[in-house]
Order: C-alpha cells, then structure tokens, then sequence
C-alpha cells in the first residue's frame, strides 16, 4: 500500500492533509484517484473547513472494517448537536461515504423524533413563517395531531 | 320419455341444494376468515387509523399551499431558546434544514414516525413542502407494512384517502 497523502480544500481555503488509502473511503475521491491520480488539491466547495476536520478524524479512525457499525455510532454519538450532525451529513453526501450520511441522519432523526412542534422549530432554527391566525386555522382543522 | 322427465328434475334439486350449501359455506368462511381484521379495525379505527387518514390528507391538502410563499424565509434571526448547542454554531442563515441540499432532508425523513413527520410539516411552510414528500410517506408506509396490524390501518387509510 502507498502512502501517498492527498490534499483537501475545505469551503473557507482551508487545507487538510489525508493518506490516499484512508481518503478512498469515499467514494468521490476514489473515482478522482483513479481519473487523474489527484495529483493536485481536491476542492470541496460545500465543506467547511469544522466538518471536513471530523470527517477527516472518521477516516483517519477507521481501520478494522469489522468494527465499522459500532464505530460510525459511537462517532455520530459523540457529537450530539443537530446542526453538526446536518453538516456532516452533507459532507458525507458530498463525498460519497454512505455510512457516515447514514448514520449522521439516523442520529438526527432519533433526536428530532420525540420532540413537540416548538423543540422542532429550536432545534433545527426553523422559523415560523405563518401568521398566528393561519396557524391557529390549521391547529383547529388537524387537533388531534397535537 | 319419462327418463327425459325425471333426469333434469332430479339434476335441477340436486344442483340448487348443493348450489346452497356451497354458497352458505363460502358465506361462513369469509366471515370467519374478516372476523378478526373487522373486530381491529372497529377497535383501533379511532386511535392510529384516525390519526393517519387525516394525516395523509392533510398532506395531500398541504402542498398547494405550501409552496406559495417558499424561499420568502431569508430572515437571519436566530432562534436561541434552545439552551447552549444553539448559541454555539454562529451560522446565519433560515434555516439548518433549508441551507441542506434536499437529499439530507429526504434521508433524514425517512428515519421518522408519522407524529414527527406532522410536527416537521407544521413548523413553517417550507419545511412542510419537505414532509409532505411522497417519497418519506412511501418509506414509512413500507416500514409500518412490516408490522401486519399496522398494515392493516394503513391499507385502510389509503382507501380512505382514495375514495
């Protein structure tokens, strides 16, 4: 195996360092590995430069594949927060690693899944974008959802 | 002459006899075999049943509405009710959901319930655009069918909703 180390650019010009064996985790890189040897940077234009630093740590971290599941668990549990889960889970879509989008997702999912509509609207900075009366309307048309 | 009478006389009988005994037979089997989903459905009709017909209808009746006043939301407020995490990431933006690209969001859907999937689609407009996706309602209907009860609510809703 090469250690040959690749060169990643994160939204903010940010440069991250990777060995190319644990880079080809995603799926995205592989197949620039393969077109043009990737030679040079790799942009990611969609990244910040916070997230591509996890990712990397997720790359860097794995190397039984046996112990992958329980991993990319323990990773995403470790960082509970909503938005950083989002992130990440975009960053794992724009890169191809399809259990770490999975995972990301899934822990989101499971920590918006018991909350009321107002924790809903705080943890993911949604803002309302009707008026009370036209809430109120739907309030009163589908009660029993509330 | 009096073979030609009889025979088809007799044909006749027994034919309407056995034709009645098979008829009350088929009756007693499929009421038997409806029994059961019967006795469910007028058990449960008002708990989940309830819950999802008008839930799905209520997305049917979302979309048009929905997707008026989309992309109107670029105010840069930040909510900060939600204790420390919030105040922590300084983004300005919407919202998280609506700065995603839609597959997150989609993927992100298909992990929830259906009570999660209505608070989402009440939260403000264009979030409900996002959970009134057809394709978060098909996974959630694909992953209730598992469960033979639920699949049983759920083929009754979408009756509901179809006719």
């Amino acid at each position: 195996m090469s250690k040959k180390t690749l060169t990643l650019m994160s939204k903010d010009k940010q440069l991250f360092n990777i060995e190319e064996h644990l880079a080809v985790q995603s799926v995205t890189i592989r197949n620039m590995v393969k077109e043009d040897g990737a030679s040079s940077v790799i942009p990611l234009p969609r990244v910040d430069s916070e997230t591509l630093a996890l990712v990397i740590e997720y790359l860097n971290r794995q190397q039984a594949p046996e112990e992958d599941e329980d991993y990319v668990k323990k990773f995403v549990d470790e960082r509970g927060e909503i938005p950083t889960l989002l992130e990440l889970a975009q960053a794992a879509l724009d890169l191809d690693i399809k259990k770490l989008m999975d995972a990301a997702c899934m822990k989101v999912a499971d920590l918006i899944k018991d909350f009321t509509l107002e924790e809903v609207r705080e943890a993911l900075r949604i803002e309302n974008d009707r008026t009370p009366e036209e809430e109120k309307a739907i309030r009163d048309e589908f009660q029993w959802a509330f | 002459m009096e073979i030609s009478f009889t025979f088809p006389g007799n044909e006749g009988e027994f034919t309407s006899v056995s034709l009645f005994l098979a008829l009350m037979f088929t009756i007693l089997c499929s009421l038997l075999f409806l029994l059961p989903f019967l006795i469910l459905i007028f058990s449960q009709s008002n708990k989940i049943g309830k819950a999802c017909c008008n839930c799905v209808c209520f997305s049917c009746n979302g979309i048009d509405r929905g997707c008026s006043d989309f992309m109107a939301v670029t105010g840069s407020r930040m909510m900060n009710g939600g204790g420390g995490e919030v105040v922590v990431v300084e983004r300005v933006g919407a919202s998280m959901m609506e700065q995603l690209v839609p597959e997150i969001t989609t993927h992100v859907l298909s992990y929830l319930d259906y009570p999660s999937l209505c608070s989402l689609s009440m939260t403000n407009s264009s979030m409900r655009r996002a959970a009134n996706d057809d394709n978060a309602w098909k996974l959630l209907y694909h992953k209730v069918t598992y469960c033979s009860f639920q699949a049983l609510y759920v083929t009754c809703c979408s009756y509901d909703v179809l006719y």
